[in-house]
């Protein structure tokens, strides 16, 4: 058989070899198993709920300012105060600005979040930002914050299908982490290629996008949830 | 003769070709291969999260009222006193000043060979999202102080400047019933940190008195 020919029929069958391979790996992108009244139903009801939590949530760091407003105030117990505050500033009941880094990360531009496709290597997923909040710890960060909502060793970072939750509210790209430690420090830690091996490789494709820069200051704000106390005793 | 050598090299010559076109997509999907991220966040009922957002507006409604008990009391100075008392005691277990005990669970990995560092923030995520007020990893506390967990090359893990070696002791204060299912739960932490690590061998077991050092 004349090599030409051989050629042909090598390419011939790496083609039909990919489309076959591809046809058999390829999923069918399903929009929803759901019907769409009961969807529209389930966004409506996790809008009023938002909605109800943005509400609690105020009332709630309006409490807490009246109560320090009132502690400021009170020129007495100085000592019992002081100690309280420096609990308070330790639990996140303060806002912290300072110098540091500001993270951004956004889903790529093929991403399609409103789907029931969980697996997709376009969408930033709540083991992203877990890695990113430890990676950060390691390098001594004081206070971490990801969308304004402010991160405790009590916060849970959690994916509910495609809906990312932390501290139980939804957060949606594109998220926005604020550091506050030692920018250099902060940065070279980040940077390291041993570090997020898994999203850097992502990066490094286009799937996903993030940008990282240093701030003279950045400011995270103070933690509007609650604290669960119900189990834990004091020895 | 010559009709069906040239068949044979013509059919071995397109399954050549097969083979290299499988072999092409199969390295395609491998470089996009996530599974060791996608899975580490299951997929849940979408439901789930209304679930979720009813059971938060439930405890900032709870905090609302403990915090309107606080302004109430500070109104008289007795009792003002006895507010801010109170206060400092709450978030001195909060803060992990104070050691602090309560029922919970304890969850043990054996291994020969060592776990990455993401099964322990998965771990200790799992365990804060289902409900533990307190948590700590070999004995250190972990609060908002606490570093997170750092890899040197060498493959070690440190936290707060102490090396975790196996058996690998998670410490949780708070319901035990439900932080041990979610923890054992189909596809759950357990599942998939055994799924990723042969060899490894975990215990999970729900305890009436689980004890938790001060954050050091």
């Amino acid at each position: 058989m004349p090599s030409k020919l051989k050629l042909i029929f090598v390419v011939l069958g790496t083609l039909i070899g990919v489309l076959i391979t591809s046809q058999f790996l390829t999923s069918v992108p399903v929009n929803s198993n759901f019907p769409v009244d009961q969807l529209q139903s389930r966004e409506e009801l996790l809008s009023d709920l938002n909605k109800e939590q943005n509400a609690l949530q105020s009332r709630i760091v309006l409490l807490r300012d009246k109560i320090d407003k009132i502690n400021r105030e009170n020129t007495q117990e100085q000592g019992l105060i002081s100690n309280l505050n420096r609990l308070k500033a330790s639990v996140g009941l303060e806002a912290q600005t300072g110098p540091g880094i500001e993270i951004s990360l956004n889903d790529g531009d093929e991403s399609l979040r409103n789907t029931d496709e969980t697996i997709s290597s376009y969408l930033i997923h709540a083991a992203d930002l877990r890695d990113i909040i430890n990676a950060m710890r390691a390098a001594d960060a004081t206070a971490i914050s990801v969308n304004n909502q402010r991160i405790l060793s009590s916060t849970s970072i959690i994916s509910v299908g495609n809906t990312i939750l932390i501290n139980n509210v939804n957060v949606a790209p594109p998220y926005t982490i604020n550091v506050v430690g030692e920018p250099e420090k902060l940065l070279r830690y980040i940077q390291d290629d041993q570090v997020l091996e898994d999203l850097k490789k992502r990066i490094s494709v286009g799937q996903i996008e993030m940008n990282i820069g240093d701030k003279r200051f950045v400011t995270v704000p103070i933690f509007n949830g609650s604290f669960r106390t119900k189990y834990i005793n004091e020895n | 003769m010559k009709t069906n050598k040239i068949s044979f090299e013509a059919t071995f010559t397109v399954l050549t070709g097969l083979m290299l076109g499988y072999l092409i997509v199969m390295q395609a999907y491998s470089v996009e291969d996530i599974n060791g991220i996608v899975a580490r966040d299951r997929t849940t009922n979408i439901f789930r999260e209304i679930q979720i957002l009813n059971e938060k507006n439930s405890e900032l409604e709870q905090e609302i009222v403990d915090l309107e008990n606080t302004l109430e009391q500070y109104s008289d100075r007795a009792s003002y006193l006895q507010a801010i008392e109170d206060e400092i005691v709450r978030y001195e277990k909060i803060a992990g000043e104070v050691p602090v005990s309560g029922p919970g669970v304890k969850l043990v990995v054996k291994t020969s060979e060592g776990i990455d560092e993401l099964w322990f923030v998965d771990i200790v995520n799992e365990l804060i999202n289902s409900g533990a007020e307190a948590v700590s990893v070999q004995g250190i506390r972990i609060v908002d102080e606490t570093n997170g967990f750092d890899v040197l090359p060498s493959g070690q893990i440190f936290l707060n400047g102490i090396e975790l070696i196996s058996p690998y002791e998670f410490n949780a204060v708070g319901p035990s019933n439900e932080i041990s299912d979610s923890l054992e739960q189909a596809n759950g932490v357990v599942e998939r940190l055994l799924n990723n690590n042969p060899g490894v061998q975990i215990e999970v077991r729900s305890n009436e008195l689980i004890e938790i050092p001060a954050a050091g």
